[in-house]
């Protein structure tokens, strides 16, 4: 119900931004085309993920998932040469409806552009760009999802810019940061690292904020260069009320914030045909002793780690691309990846080698045109506690335009 | 008071920034010059007028080359412009000037505008070293002939196809000395 009166508002604000453009009286027409044929400042786009999920194991029965994974509808409006507003409407397993980022950009000129809003934090690869057209493999890398946690996006604002004359491209926001206590649950573990905590601008709530950075190198043909940092303090409802100088109370609230030090190497090479990808994640956690501890006196197990680590290494070949007939790509890849949420750990708790999992994906996408991917791939799943990969297969259709 | 002032400035030059309209294509002097330099290094070298995106680059005795700057319209995919026919706002854009020698190649490409919120890799010299030599003749596969960009493609794809159709257009309007032509 509130997804149908959220979506009935927004056609309702597009109908009156349309109000203010001229209008053809004669013909008959729904809103929406008019809004699309004569409003030359608004842009929409769109992607899709679909996937079929098989877990393949000899001994034992096992569904298979089918899902529409994602589908993401874009909406940009150009108010002025220089402002414009941009906004991602996520609906994930048909279900939950999202919003991805909702921001505006004012543009000061080529080297400094501000932004406001709901963002996507510049952590990784593919936090910034996780098409499903764009990275292969049906899934987005794991550690994409319990190292850095795409889609990982805050309310904050900040400044964007490109310096062409060294090829790079940089970024820093000032943004909310993770939730780790909300009346009564402690959102971050070492099972799910900081991924629960992620507040998504909904109605979230903020005792301080956290710094997020990323520079890009573009200049050397085919290579995309990243370096990301994330620095902040975690957000606690322990505080709330709390007088200031109940210092009791203060340190008892203290218990529940985790400090949160990211960074983030990326690379890309793509060059005939041939594509590489790397990416590496480490986060540093301060205070985890005492968010384990009052966890504990909670009722909660968090055993949250000091320290955590994420790779990966992906090469693959568009073996079309010498063929100049063939306008598809065919593109078989394999990735290798180990991420560890307990990569090193307080005293007071034993690294726990379920955390510590690695990851063998290969497979291939069929690129049928620029905007469309048939994926496949298997992928060999195991954690340091076990002595045998687990197998699972993947298929999907992804869509970009 | 000072205040005051110092916001109706800062208002004021928002307000006049952000004045709806396209701006004009603008004819980077600096950035011309150096890259002028950088190709004949130790010649001076004249720019004359040929039309408002034309410009012939000569010394006293020869024509060395030609030099054209253009806009080229991009968007970011996902998100193009609903109605793509009309020269629109929601269309984000970058310009570019290209050097070519007296027979219509390519001698360097530089973008020094780029107005458009993705893509950026594009500007990188590395990517559009590619063109060098290129005249125009056939048409240059991208994804094969001309090295895919993830993230940029619309603003690639279009530059690609921008510099084709003007090597083609240069010969004819150099050659009949018309000094103007629909797309210019």
């Amino acid at each position: 119900m509130k997804k149908a009166i959220y979506l009935l508002i927004l056609t309702l604000i597009f109908i009156n931004v349309k109000a203010f453009s001229q209008q053809d009286q004669s013909t008959y027409a729904n809103a929406a085309q008019k809004m699309l044929n004569s409003n030359s400042k608004l842009t929409i786009g769109g992607y899709g993920q679909i996937d079929f999920n098989q877990p393949l194991d000899n001994s034992k029965f096992s569904a298979g998932n089918l899902d529409v994974h994602r589908l993401v509808m874009l909406f940009g409006y150009r108010f002025t040469k220089k402002l414009q507003f941009v906004t991602e409407i996520e609906f994930e397993h048909v279900k939950e409806v999202y919003i991805e980022q909702a921001f505006i950009n004012y543009s000061f000129n080529n080297y400094i552009n501000f932004r406001a809003g709901l963002m996507l934090v510049p952590m990784g690869i593919i936090n910034e760009y996780h098409e499903p057209t764009t990275f292969n493999g049906v899934e987005r890398p794991i550690i994409d999802k319990y190292i850095s946690p795409t889609t990982w996006r805050e309310i904050g604002l900040g400044f964007s810019g490109l310096i062409p004359e060294i090829s790079m491209r940089y970024q820093a926001y000032i943004m909310n940061g993770f939730a780790s206590y909300n009346d009564g649950d402690f959102l971050l573990s070492g099972a799910n690292g900081l991924r629960k905590g992620r507040q998504k601008g909904a109605e979230s709530f903020i005792n301080t904020p956290s710094l997020a950075t990323k520079i890009e190198y573009y200049g050397i043909l085919g290579l995309n260069l990243g370096f990301s940092t994330y620095f902040g303090k975690t957000q606690s409802t322990l505080y709330d009320g709390v007088d200031k100088d109940a210092n009791i109370d203060i340190a008892t609230a203290d218990s529940t914030v985790v400090g949160v030090k990211m960074i983030g190497f990326d690379a890309r090479y793509s060059r005939k045909g041939f594509g590489f990808r790397g990416q590496f994640y480490n986060v540093w956690l301060s205070n985890t002793v005492q968010y384990n501890s009052i966890a504990q006196n909670k009722g909660t197990t968090a055993d949250l780690g000091d320290g955590m680590f994420g790779y990966y290494a992906e090469i693959s070949y568009n073996v079309f691309h010498e063929f100049d007939k063939l306008k598809t790509m065919l593109i078989p890849f394999v990735r290798y990846s180990n991420y560890d949420t307990h990569y090193s750990v307080n005293a007071n708790i034993t690294a726990n080698d379920s955390y510590n999992k690695t990851y063998i994906t290969t497979g291939f996408s069929w690129k049928l045109s620029q905007g469309v991917v048939l994926k496949t791939d298997m992928q060999f799943v195991k954690s340091k506690a076990n002595s045998k990969y687990e197998k699972h297969f993947n298929a999907g259709i992804g869509v970009w335009f | 008071m000072k205040k005051a002032i110092i916001l109706i400035l800062i208002v004021s030059w928002i307000v006049n920034s952000s004045f709806i309209g396209k701006e004009e294509l603008a004819y980077p002097t600096k950035k011309i010059n150096r890259e002028l330099r950088r190709l004949w290094k130790d010649e001076s070298v004249d720019i004359d007028k040929f039309n408002q995106n034309v410009y012939v680059i000569a010394n006293s005795n020869d024509t060395l080359g030609y030099l054209y700057l253009g806009r080229v319209n991009s968007c970011r995919q996902g998100g193009c412009a609903v109605n793509s026919l009309e020269e629109n706002l929601a269309f984000e854009f970058f310009d570019y000037f290209m050097i070519t020698d007296s027979d219509l190649r390519v001698k360097k490409v530089k973008i020094y505008n780029y107005q458009a919120t993705h893509g950026h890799e594009v500007m990188s010299s590395g990517w559009l070293r590619q063109f060098k030599m290129y005249d125009g003749k056939q048409s240059l596969v991208y994804g094969k002939d001309i090295e895919a960009i993830s993230g940029a493609t619309i603003s690639a794809k279009a530059l690609n196809e921008d510099l084709k159709y003007t090597l083609n257009h240069l010969e004819i309007i150099l050659s009949n000395k018309k000094t103007s032509l629909s797309k210019f």
